[in-house]
């Protein structure tokens, strides 16, 4: 008897299991998450606006060290000899040195200036014509840019994924380790949203913990005068420096790159470029889109002077403005002010700096 | 014992019915009401297979041209019956002459009866032309988006053409932008989807996409990224041409 009911519950469960096995989905147990990922909480500085995270891009802990480590890795590139570091280096706020224009891997050379990286999860769009909607966006441009690190996706892919440590660590970050573009993109990302610059002498100032000297208090005041300096405009006075407007700010009257005309095709997009923060100007030289000013002194010329009024789209404010309204001692003194945003302990911060 | 042995046959005929009944209501279901079908893009110059080995084809106006590459996106595939009733796929398909495997799109669970149009947009609908963060065939890595320009490329022709004075230079054609996708309606002669047929074939025409409603002549036009000034004719011309360049062949 004990026989039979051992072989009737045998039968049984084998229908059960046969049953489940055709009506269930199957489970795929490679793709479970260990550990779910740290999640990381990005505060907003003082005196900031909040922070708007993407919903499908939450940022974790081990998802900004994997970014960090991709940041700086040359595999991303063709021949594994250029990195995103390559030409945002750190000491120079994330720009490429003095160069006017960053060398892609091949030897050539871009169109437009590197452009820092920092305070960008508050920006709007990217690229200096805003050509990627979102910073995750931005992340696929340079990599497979022909002049920049000149990569395929796939192969950019086929590379992480053979790695010995990538699969592991994107496993760890998002819980798969079937690297994706998608996944590229976001722990990139969330790295490059950790990079904030908020700790300048004019910050402490801010808080009250530094004096401005009488030259930068006093170009503090050319800034904020419209009949002056007139720059808080565009560039607004106080944490992101910029109101990430797009503009034409006069540099010709005749266009050698039509800069956000590209990506809309609008006439009235002409001409125009994105208006840059200008937190760490000082070591962010050269400046304009296509770096053609060496100096503070001749960005100071240009909107003193310089700037084209017949220039198609020019921006109103500077439109408006009078030539030759400042003198040398307040462009000076101007200068004075902006350096107040040089933000040393940014430049030097070990989180930002290759793993 | 007996009675236990009775209870166990009963649990395992009980098992057995639950696990059948299921699978035959969803087969009856599925001839009555519902089909799977193949919509296959077949893509053609003049109705002729392509041929990427630098066969010469000859447009409406004489450019002689090559293709190397051929690519579109095809979504949100909407079926129209004769009464109406719309069949929305909401498919986002990449048609790729070097991929063939990637020309048949199915459609799951299409209502069996008489349609008279099949409607797609030839691109990615706004939506979803805003970020490359997307997987399937709007994963970047299948190089259709502009990675200085968030948005997708929606038509890609790439080759070469003999200019009028009998040189072969470069065609490359990436079609995108806002302004650039198409809105495609396919006749079709009361196709009737009855479970038994499962292949629909569209043919497309590369000769139309340059002539269908106004030529696009390569001595003019040879190298466009949708980008310049001059490329918004280009866009507009190449997009009504698009819309006219698909036609129904048959259903088996």
């Amino acid at each position: 008897m004990k026989k039979y009911l051992f072989f009737i519950i045998i039968i049984g469960v084998v229908l059960v299991v046969s049953c489940s096995k055709n009506t269930d989905v199957t489970v795929n147990t490679s793709n479970t998450i260990d550990t779910p990922a740290t999640p990381f909480n990005l505060i907003a500085p003082f005196g900031f606006p909040p922070i708007i995270i993407p919903n499908n891009n939450k940022m974790t802990v081990e998802g900004i060290a994997l970014g960090r480590k991709l940041f700086y890795d040359p595999m991303l590139s063709l021949d594994n000899s250029q990195s995103c570091g390559s030409c945002h280096n750190q000491r120079f706020a994330f720009t490429d040195s003095t160069l006017q224009f960053s060398k892609g891997i091949t030897g050539e050379i871009g169109t437009r200036n590197a452009m820092p990286i920092m305070n960008l999860a508050w920006e709007r769009k990217f690229f200096w014509d805003g050509g990627a909607a979102t910073l995750e966006d931005q992340v696929i441009g340079p990599i497979t840019n022909p002049i920049e690190m000149h990569e395929t996706l796939n192969n950019v892919l086929s590379k992480l994924n053979k790695h010995n440590e990538y699969p592991r660590l994107f496993k760890r970050a998002f819980g798969t380790d079937s690297i994706t573009t998608q996944l590229l993109m976001k722990a990139v990302a969330q790295f490059e949203r950790t990079i904030i610059s908020a700790n300048s002498k004019y910050d402490k100032y801010v808080r009250g913990e530094a004096e401005l000297t009488f030259d930068e208090l006093k170009g503090k005041e050319l800034y904020e005068d419209q009949k002056k300096g007139d720059c808080f405009h565009c560039h607004v006075l106080g944490s992101t420096f910029t109101d990430f407007d797009f503009r034409n700010n006069g540099l010709d009257s005749i266009f050698t790159d039509l800069g956000r005309y590209k990506n809309t095709l609008k006439e009235t997009d002409k001409g125009k470029f994105k208006t840059p923060s200008l937190r760490n100007i000082e070591l962010t030289a050269p400046y304009m889109h296509d770096g053609r000013f060496k100096t503070l002194d001749e960005v100071l010329e240009h909107y003193n002077s310089g700037f084209k009024v017949t220039s198609q789209n020019l921006a109103a404010d500077i439109a408006l403005a009078e030539k030759g309204r400042l003198s040398n001692e307040e462009k000076q003194q101007i200068i004075a002010f902006l350096k107040t945003l040089t933000d040393t302990e940014f430049i030097n911060n070990p989180n930002f700096k290759k793993p | 014992m007996k009675n236990l042995i009775f209870c166990a046959i009963i649990l395992a005929g009980f098992l057995l019915v639950s696990c059948t009944k299921e699978e035959t209501k969803q087969t009856n279901n599925n001839i009555a009401t519902v089909a799977n079908i193949n919509v296959v893009f077949n893509n053609t110059v003049s109705g002729m297979a392509i041929n990427t080995d630098n066969t010469n084809y000859t447009n409406a106006i004489g450019n002689k041209y090559t293709v190397d590459i051929l690519k579109y996106y095809v979504t949100n595939i909407v079926l129209e019956k004769e009464n109406g009733a719309l069949f929305y796929a909401k498919n986002y398909n990449l048609i790729d002459l070097n991929e063939t495997l990637q020309n048949t799109i199915s459609l799951k669970n299409v209502p069996t009866g008489k349609y008279t149009k099949l409607r797609f947009i030839l691109g990615v609908d706004s939506a979803r032309n805003t970020s490359g963060l997307q997987v399937g065939y709007l994963d970047p890595s299948y190089g259709m988006i502009w990675t200085w320009n968030t948005g997708y490329i929606f038509f890609k022709h790439e080759g070469n053409f003999t200019n009028s004075a009998n040189q072969v230079k470069p065609l490359r054609f990436h079609l995108g932008t806002e302004a650039a996708r198409g809105f495609v309606e396919v006749w079709l002669p009361e196709v009737n989807i009855n479970g038994i047929n499962s292949k629909l074939t569209i043919d497309f025409d590369l000769n139309q996409a340059y002539s269908s409603s106004s030529n696009i002549d390569f001595n003019v036009d040879n190298d466009r990224q949708s980008t310049e000034e001059v490329d918004r004719f280009w866009i507009s011309n190449l997009k009504n041409n698009l819309e006219k360049s698909f036609s129904y062949k048959n259903i088996e």
